[in-house]
């Protein structure tokens, strides 16, 4: 055993707080090495290193008694400074923004809840502003029947990929029949869907006079 | 595998007594408080007597460690063992002061007139100056970890959680240390003064 290997082995034994002295391996090359034998002796004496610390003082118990007593709340975690700020300025973040929101979707609700009253007064008022308002609504229900019917279409030719079976024989069973109404709800399944800006065209399109069957003047 | 299962049982009971005393100190017991401190009050002060090297300040922060202790141990975590938590507020207590004194701190023992007390006296002593005489010799980390494995009993991953770093630097510097001592130890001719004696006996 080079002397390496025998301070390596001698580091091993003193991490495992064992003695070196009881190690058979390391006494016998020391005892065919005799320069190794101080080196033995030395770790030896450093695992038996005494402990030489003073005495503590015998009242440091006391003391810290004392000093607990007097902390105001020992048993409570203590909160950074900087965390309560920051929870007020987010909380209140999050208030005025939900504010804002239902302030928002109050008004789209209003327009959409009682559009035939605006449009019934709208409609009354000898005002030369109103054949332009009604051009601009049915506008905007063309558009409307113009998105649905291309809607439809989609749907219609998606389904015909997906069901080729569905257009083909026409059949008395009544699930059948609901089937084939469901194609023609899908725009209205769509329309609760849909935002609240389109919800309040399609109120005034139905409140406005001419604009509820379209079909019968020809749109 | 019979003993490293009993060595393991003891530690587990161990913990649950530490556990239970942080327990009852949180609920407000003053005797668990008192046998809190009773417990640790060695190992604390040995650690901060280790790295500061002077009795007064030792004490001085070793009340101090306890008393920040118990201010924050309503955030100790429970599933922690105390003893590192409580030896890393200690250590970093310590290294707070040495960052305050900018000088070095000194060693209880003179480093002087050691040698003149070879002769006559008690040999356990005489090598245990020998040893303290070659540690306050050693770089302050070197002396500070080998201390604290050796002499305060403390695990590499305990003095890693004191000195706050990792437990590789540590065993670094445990064998580091052993190994100049060794030298010195050796170069001071106090292992050969050492077989003579035994040999004379």
């Amino acid at each position: 055993m080079n002397r390496e290997a025998f301070e390596n082995r001698l580091q091993d034994l003193l991490d495992a707080r064992r003695s070196p002295a009881s190690d058979a391996e390391l006494a016998r090359a020391a005892d065919e090495q005799p320069d190794l034998r101080p080196l033995l002796a030395a770790y030896e004496l450093l695992a038996s290193a005494p402990r030489s610390v003073p005495a503590l003082q015998s009242d440091l118990t006391e003391r810290v008694l004392r000093e607990w007593k007097q902390l105001p709340t020992p048993a409570r975690p203590a909160m950074p400074s900087w965390l309560a700020p920051l929870a007020a300025v987010a909380a209140t973040l999050v208030i005025a923004t939900s504010i804002a929101f239902l302030a928002q979707d109050r008004g789209a609700n209003r327009l959409v809840d009682k559009p035939s009253e605006n449009s019934a007064k709208i409609a009354q008022t000898p005002n030369t502003d109103a054949p332009d308002l009604n051009r601009l609504t049915r506008q905007a229900a063309q558009n409307y029947r113009s998105l649905a019917a291309n809607t439809e279409a989609s749907f219609s030719s998606a389904l015909s990929v997906v069901q080729p079976n569905r257009h083909k024989a026409p059949t008395t069973d009544p699930t059948a029949a609901q089937d084939s109404n469901w194609l023609r709800s899908v725009p209205n399944n769509l329309r609760p869907l849909s935002n609240s800006a389109s919800g309040a065209v399609y109120s005034l399109m139905r409140a406005v006079p001419g604009t509820e069957n379209d079909e019968q003047e020809g749109y | 595998m019979h003993l490293l299962g009993e060595r393991s049982r003891e530690r587990d009971n161990l913990r649950d007594d530490e556990l239970e005393l942080v327990r009852r100190c949180l609920a407000g017991e003053q005797a668990a408080v008192t046998a809190l401190v009773d417990a640790f009050r060695g190992a604390v002060f040995g650690l901060c007597y280790r790295m500061l090297g002077h009795r007064q300040d030792a004490e001085d922060v070793t009340q101090e460690s306890f008393v920040r202790a118990l201010r924050s141990l309503a955030g100790f975590d429970l599933t922690r063992d105390f003893k590192p938590w409580l030896l890393a507020i200690a250590g970093n207590r310590c290294r707070t002061m040495l960052s305050t004194r900018k000088r070095r701190p000194p060693m209880a023992l003179p480093a002087e007139g050691v040698e003149d007390h070879l002769p006559g006296v008690e040999e356990a002593k005489h090598l245990g100056e020998e040893v303290e005489l070659a540690l306050s010799q050693l770089r302050e980390e070197y002396r500070q970890a080998f201390s604290l494995f050796h002499q305060e009993q403390l695990s590499y991953a305990e003095i890693g959680e004191a000195l706050g770093c990792p437990v590789g630097t540590v065993k670094t510097w445990v064998h580091r240390a052993r190994k100049e001592l060794a030298a010195a130890l050796i170069q001071r001719g106090v292992v050969e003064e050492q077989r003579h004696e035994s040999r004379g006996v």
